[in-house]
């Protein structure tokens, strides 16, 4: 049975796993090796599976515990919201030269804080509930509700500066 | 319908909208492609979702294969042009003349050495010789 959920449940996660990784490294490489991990030690768990209540947000959590290992194992950055827009400056002044939209938006989201853009992307590309969103990242559903709220605000406010002015800043 | 739209997103916006309703805010952005900011927004999330994981994966086999191809290539032009330099005697000389001549000189060469050798041996045989007789002689 535990066998049958790792096929029906986690193995049709993998993109989102992948993509979940991605948004955190930012790297592809390091995001497959991710997954690629995560896929092991579910496998090595899979007698277990069916004591999960929530598989989806359970294996995200997964994921976004490997991330943080990695991220502090390579001494990329902590996961603080300072650090992450630092990270990121630079990068946005670049991209904002070009008009392409595609890339606008990407920076406008790489420019979110970490928290603000973790839940946005749970929700925009993963389609998560509030609770699913709350249970994967530890915060609470109110919590959850407000980064997004506020990521929606900053998304918005940078795109009435594309209109009005060819860039988000 | 656009009045519908237009309330979902301006809920959307404010972080109020449930799952369902985003879901047709997505759906009706997908089947209705517009040029305005928003509908590009809509557009951008799309793509997102569009990356995957065995595509990653695929993509990076690709590159394996091409470096193996490339690697391969390399290893075959190389092996080439090693074979063709080996084939090729670097002392070969193309004109027939040339080659006589090298050739006549080098035989004349070999001879006198030949020869000196063999006037070594005579002096060496000789004094074998006087030494037989000087032992003799004692």
């Amino acid at each position: 049975m535990s066998q049958k959920l790792y096929h029906t449940h986690i193995l049709p996660a993998s993109d989102g796993m992948y993509r979940y990784a991605l948004s955190i490294v930012h790297e592809p490489e390091t995001a497959r090796d991710v997954v690629q991990d995560c896929l092991t030690k579910i496998w090595t768990i899979r007698k277990d599976l069916d004591k999960v209540e929530k598989v989806n947000a359970w294996t995200f959590r997964i994921v976004r515990n490997r991330c943080i290992e990695i991220i502090r194992r390579n001494r990329y950055a902590d996961l603080d919201e300072k650090v992450v827009n630092m990270r990121y400056s630079g990068t946005v002044e670049e991209k904002a030269i070009t008009n392409d939209f595609m890339s606008q938006m990407a920076s406008i989201v790489e420019t979110l804080p970490s928290k603000q853009q973790e839940v946005f992307h749970l929700r925009e590309v993963e389609d998560m509930s509030y609770q699913d969103i709350a249970e994967t990242t530890g915060l609470s559903e109110s919590d959850v509700k407000v980064n997004i709220h506020r990521a929606r605000k900053k998304v918005k406010e940078a795109m009435q500066k594309i209109d009005a002015y060819g860039v988000a800043n | 319908m656009g009045s519908q739209i237009d309330k979902l997103l301006e809920k959307y916006w404010n972080g109020e909208t449930s799952l369902e309703e985003e879901t047709l805010i997505k759906e009706h952005f997908k089947k209705n492609p517009a040029l305005g900011n928003e509908g590009q927004y809509f557009r951008y999330l799309a793509d997102q979702k569009k990356v995957s994981y065995e595509g990653s994966t695929s993509t990076l086999r690709k590159k394996t294969w091409l470096s193996a191809a490339a690697t391969i290539t390399i290893g075959l032009i190389t092996a080439g042009l090693v074979f063709n330099d080996a084939k090729k005697d670097p002392f070969a000389i193309d004109d027939p003349e040339k080659a006589l001549q090298a050739t006549k000189e080098a035989l004349l060469m070999i001879g006198s050495e030949l020869k000196q050798g063999q006037d070594h041996t005579l002096e060496l045989t000789k004094i074998n010789k006087a030494k037989e007789e000087l032992q003799d002689d004692s």
